[in-house]
C-alpha cells in the first residue's frame, strides 16, 4: 500500500470513526418513543354489555377503583401523543423476543393490541389476520374493451384524464370516470364515450374541489345502458 | 471533464489533513448516497429486521413488531354484533396510527427522487419512474411529516401547527414557485361537529333548490322560472333560479349562489372548504402529507396487498379497515374549551397567577365585555358563534349521498362490496360518546369532549364560523386560484380553539389574533369584514383587549 493509500484510509476510517460517533451520540440524544399500548381505555362503556347500561353517564377513569386497571392506564398514558396534561414515566419496553416479533415470521406476522378490559378481544378481532402477498387480479374483458376504447380519446386529449373503469358481476352497466381541469374536456370526452357507444351511456357532470390537487370537472359514466342518454353540457346537481 | 480537472487541482493545493479529510467525506458521501438509493428499495429488508410500526403492541422502540392493519370485513362484524364496541375498537385502533411513524417496511414516505422519502418542497420536476411527478393520485405537497402528529402537535395531539409546519402546495405541478400555496396546520377537535353542520347545511339547501320544481324528480311538468333564496341553518348562501320545461330535468341558474359551490354541498374541511367528509380528509392527508397511499385510491381495494404507487417500493399502506379507524378517530376528537370551563373543572390551575398553563387567570368580565364586542364590531356576522345540530349522530359512511362519495371509491369500487355501508355503519353521538376527554367529566356528567345539548336534545357547536366561503381581499389572495372558487376567497375559520393555534391565517401570517384581525381588510374584501376592522380599528383600546381576552379564552384541551 502506497503512503498515499495509507493516508486516505486513515481518512477515511477516521471521518467513519466521526460520523459513527455523532450517530451513536445523536441516537443516545433522541428519546426513545414509550412502549406503546392503544388500548387506553377512554370507553365510556367499556364494562357496559346492555343497552340501558351504555346509556347512562360515562364514569369517570378514576373511578373505577379497580387498581389493576389503574396501573394499566397509568402505562398506556405514557404511550399517547403529546398532551397539555402531565404525563407519567414512560413504560419499559418489551424485548421483541417477548412478542416473537422478530425471526418466527417476518411480514405478516399479526400484531396483538394490547388495549384493556373487554375491548382487548374486541380490538384484537378487527386487526387483519396475515396476509400472503397478493398481486391484483387482471382487469375483467369488459374493463378492458371500455378502457381501450376511451384511452384512445383521453390519449388525443392531454387535459383528460381516466380515473377507472368498473365492471360489477351483476350485470348493471359498467362504471367509468373521466376527468378534467375544464369543463369543455370533459364535455367533449363525454361525447365521445356516448359516440362510440351509440348513446346507451349516463353521464353526469359535477364539479369536485378536492383536499390538495385543486377543482376539477368529473364526468360519471354508466357504460352500457339500455336505452339511449342524452350527452349534459354543463354540471348538474350532486349527486 | 475540465471541471473537474479543476476541481482536483484544487483539492491538490490544500494542506495534508484538510486534502485528506475533503477526501474522505466526498468517499463517504458517496457511499451514503449509494445507500440512500438501496434503502429506498430495501423496505423489505427493514421489515425483516424491524418490522413495521403502525400498530405495535408495546414490543419497544428498537425492534418493532410486524405491521398491521385493520380488516373492514372484521371491523363491519364487531359493529354488527356491538356498535359501540365496534366503534371504540376502531377509535382505539385509529388513534395508535394517528400517533406512531410508520417505517420503511410500512411504506412511510415515498420516493422523492429515488432517493429521499420526504421533502417540504414539492417537486413536480421530477418526472422519471417511480419519482415524485408519477405517483397515484398525483400529490401536491410532501411527503412532510412522519405521523400526523409531526404537524398536528400544537398544543397538544391533533391540535394545530406551527409555521414551520406550513405544507406547501404545487396543486397544477407547475414545478414554479410563483404558483405554489403554502398551509397553515388547523387543529382537528370537533371534526364531527363540523361534518354534522355541514351535512344539516346540504340538506336544507337542496331541499329549497329541489322543492321549487319538484326536481328531485328526474321529469316532470313544466315549471316557470322562480328565484330560491338559499339559507341554511340561519345563513344565507345567496339564490339561485329554478325552471323545468315539461317532462324535463330541471334547468338552474346558479350565478347567484354565494359561499358554497353550485351543487349546495357544503364542505367544511380544508381552508377554502374544499373537503365535504372525514374519510376524505383522512385518505388524502395520508397520502399527501405522509405518503402513506389507501387502497380505496385504486382498483382491486380488497385484495391488492403489493402494488406500489408511490416508487417507495411498499403496498397495501393503508387498507380500507384503516381508514375507517383513523376516520372514527378523528370523528371521536373533543370540542374545544375555554379556560373560563378548565378552571372551573379543576383542570387549569389559576389559585396563583400566572395559572398553570402560564396565562393571567381568566378575568370573567373583560372575557364578557369582549364577547359583546365580538358582537358589536360586527365579527360575528360571519363567525357565527353557535349553530345547532339536530341529529347529533355521526355516521361513517355518512347517510347523505355527497358525504360519502355516492358509495364509489375513488378507484372505483362500491364501498359496500368493501364492507363499507350505511347498514352498518360507524356511530357516534357527539353529545354522548366521543372518546377522547371521556375520562374528564364536564358539569353536566358527561365526558369533556361532548357537545352540550338544548333542551331538544340538538347539539349546540359553538363554532364561531358559518361554514360559509368568502372573498378575504387582495391582501391574502394566494398565487393561484387553488379550487376555482377565487385566489383571496376561504371558509370562515371556526374560531373555536383559537386561543391555542397562533399562528393564524391560512399561511400563518399572523402570530398574533390582533394581526389576523387587521388582515381582514384589503381591497376586494367583502364589506362586513372591512366594516368589522373599521369599527376594531375605532374602538377604545380597552374593547380591543377585551375582545383578544374572549378570544384568548377559547382554547384547545386533551387529558392524558
Amino acid at each position: 500500500m502506497t503512503g498515499a493509500a495509507r493516508r486516505a484510509l486513515g481518512g477515511i476510517t477516521v471521518a467513519a470513526a466521526l460520523v459513527a460517533s455523532a450517530a451513536v451520540w445523536f441516537k443516545s440524544t433522541v428519546p426513545k418513543p414509550p412502549a406503546t399500548v392503544p388500548g387506553d381505555s377512554r370507553v365510556v362503556f367499556a364494562e357496559s354489555s346492555t343497552e340501558s347500561e351504555r346509556s347512562s353517564p360515562p364514569r369517570s377513569r378514576t373511578a373505577l377503583g379497580d387498581p389493576a386497571m389503574a396501573t394499566l392506564l397509568a402505562k398506556n398514558q405514557t404511550a399517547r401523543k403529546p398532551t397539555n396534561a402531565p404525563t407519567v414515566p414512560a413504560a419499559v419496553p418489551n424485548r421483541p423476543e417477548e412478542t416473537g416479533g422478530i425471526g418466527s415470521a417476518g411480514h405478516g406476522q399479526r400484531v396483538v393490541v394490547a388495549p384493556t378490559g373487554q375491548m382487548a378481544g374486541v380490538v384484537a378481532s378487527i386487526l387483519e389476520a396475515p396476509q400472503p402477498p397478493q398481486a391484483p387480479p387482471p382487469p375483467k374483458p369488459a374493463e378492458l374493451a371500455i378502457e381501450q376504447k376511451l384511452s384512445g380519446f383521453m390519449g388525443q386529449h392531454p387535459g383528460t384524464e381516466l380515473k377507472f373503469v368498473a365492471c360489477d358481476e351483476d350485470g348493471t352497466p359498467c362504471r367509468a370516470r373521466v376527468q378534467a381541469r375544464d369543463l369543455e374536456s370533459v364535455v367533449a370526452a363525454a361525447k365521445a364515450t356516448s359516440a362510440q357507444y351509440g348513446g346507451r351511456v349516463d353521464i353526469k357532470i359535477h364539479e369536485q374541489p378536492t383536499a390538495f390537487n385543486g377543482k376539477f370537472y368529473v364526468a360519471e359514466l354508466q357504460v352500457g345502458t339500455e336505452d339511449k342518454r342524452p350527452v349534459p353540457s354543463d354540471v348538474v346537481p350532486y349527486p | 471533464m475540465r471541471k473537474f480537472g479543476v476541481f482536483a487541482q484544487r483539492i491538490r493545493r490544500l494542506s495534508a489533513p484538510m486534502k485528506w479529510g475533503t477526501i474522505a467525506v466526498l468517499l463517504l458521501g458517496g457511499a451514503a448516497s449509494t445507500y440512500a438509493a438501496i434503502q429506498i428499495q430495501n423496505s423489505n429488508m427493514v421489515r425483516t429486521v424491524e418490522g413495521g410500526n403502525v400498530v405495535n403492541s408495546g414490543a419497544g422502540p428498537i425492534f418493532k413488531t410486524p405491521f398491521a392493519h385493520v380488516s373492514q370485513t372484521a371491523a363491519r362484524a364487531a359493529l354488527q354484533a356491538d356498535p359501540v364496541a365496534g366503534m371504540v375498537a376502531l377509535f382505539t385502533v385509529g388513534d395508535a396510527m394517528f400517533a406512531l411513524t410508520p417505517n420503511e417496511a410500512d411504506g412511510s414516505g415515498a420516493s422523492v427522487d429515488g432517493f429521499s422519502r420526504f421533502t417540504r418542497v414539492p417537486r413536480a420536476d421530477l418526472t422519471g419512474a417511480g419519482q415524485w411527478a408519477t405517483h397515484t393520485p398525483a400529490r401536491a405537497t410532501g411527503p412532510n411529516g412522519g405521523s400526523c402528529t409531526d404537524c398536528h402537535n400544537l398544543p397538544t395531539g391533533d391540535g394545530a401547527g406551527s409555521s414551520t409546519a406550513n405544507a406547501h402546495r404545487d396543486p397544477t405541478h407547475s414545478a414554479n414557485l410563483k404558483r405554489m400555496i403554502q398551509r397553515n396546520t388547523p387543529h382537528l377537535f370537533g371534526g364531527s361537529a363540523k361534518q354534522l353542520l355541514a351535512e344539516e347545511m346540504t340538506t336544507e339547501l337542496q331541499g329549497e333548490r329541489d322543492a321549487a320544481c319538484n326536481c328531485q324528480s328526474a321529469t316532470g311538468p313544466a315549471c316557470s322560472a322562480r328565484t330560491v333564496n338559499l339559507t341554511g341553518k340561519g345563513i344565507s348562501f345567496g339564490s339561485l333560479v329554478v325552471s323545468r320545461a315539461a317532462n324535463q330535468a330541471c334547468t338552474f341558474n346558479t350565478a347567484g349562489v354565494q359561499g358554497v359551490t353550485t351543487d349546495l354541498v357544503v364542505r367544511p374541511f380544508q381552508w377554502k372548504g374544499a373537503v365535504a367528509h372525514l374519510r376524505d380528509f383522512t385518505r388524502d392527508a395520508n397520502n399527501n402529507e405522509l405518503g402513506m397511499q389507501a387502497n380505496e385510491f385504486y382498483a382491486n381495494a380488497d385484495v391488492d396487498t403489493v402494488s406500489d404507487h408511490d416508487g417507495d417500493n411498499v403496498g397495501n399502506e393503508r387498507t380500507v379497515g384503516d381508514i375507517t379507524a383513523m376516520t372514527t378517530y378523528g370523528a371521536n376528537q373533543p370540542r374545544p374549551v375555554t379556560r373560563q370551563e378548565l378552571v372551573s373543572l379543576g383542570l387549569l390551575d389559576c389559585s396563583t397567577n400566572p395559572c398553570s398553563d402560564g396565562q393571567a387567570p381568566p378575568n370573567s368580565a373583560a372575557i364578557s365585555a369582549g364577547a359583546t364586542a365580538f358582537n358589536d364590531l360586527g365579527c360575528a356576522s360571519c363567525h357565527t358563534p353557535q349553530l345547532l345540530v339536530n341529529n347529533p349522530v355521526w355516521q361513517e359512511p355518512s347517510a347523505l349521498a355527497a358525504f360519502r362519495e355516492n358509495g364509489i371509491t375513488p378507484g372505483g369500487q362500491t364501498f359496500a362490496s368493501l364492507g363499507v355501508d350505511t347498514v352498518v355503519p360507524v356511530r357516534v353521538n357527539i353529545t354522548t360518546q366521543i372518546q377522547e376527554n371521556a375520562s374528564v367529566l364536564q358539569a353536566n356528567g358527561k365526558g369533556l369532549g361532548n357537545l352540550e345539548t338544548d333542551s331538544s336534545g340538538h347539539a349546540i357547536v359553538r363554532i364561531f364560523s358559518d361554514l360559509k366561503r368568502h372573498n378575504m381581499g387582495s391582501g391574502l389572495a394566494e398565487q393561484i386560484d387553488e379550487i376555482g372558487t377565487g385566489a383571496s376567497v376561504f371558509i370562515t375559520t371556526p374560531l373555536w380553539g383559537i386561543g391555542s393555534t397562533a399562528p393564524y391565517m391560512h399561511d400563518g401570517r399572523s402570530p398574533s389574533l390582533t394581526g389576523a384581525i387587521l388582515e381582514h381588510s384589503s381591497a376586494g374584501a367583502e364589506v362586513s369584514a372591512v366594516n368589522a376592522v373599521n369599527a376594531f380599528n375605532n374602538a377604545s383600546n380597552a374593547t380591543r383587549q377585551n375582545l383578544i381576552l374572549f378570544l384568548m379564552n377559547m382554547v384547545l384541551f386533551k387529558a392524558s
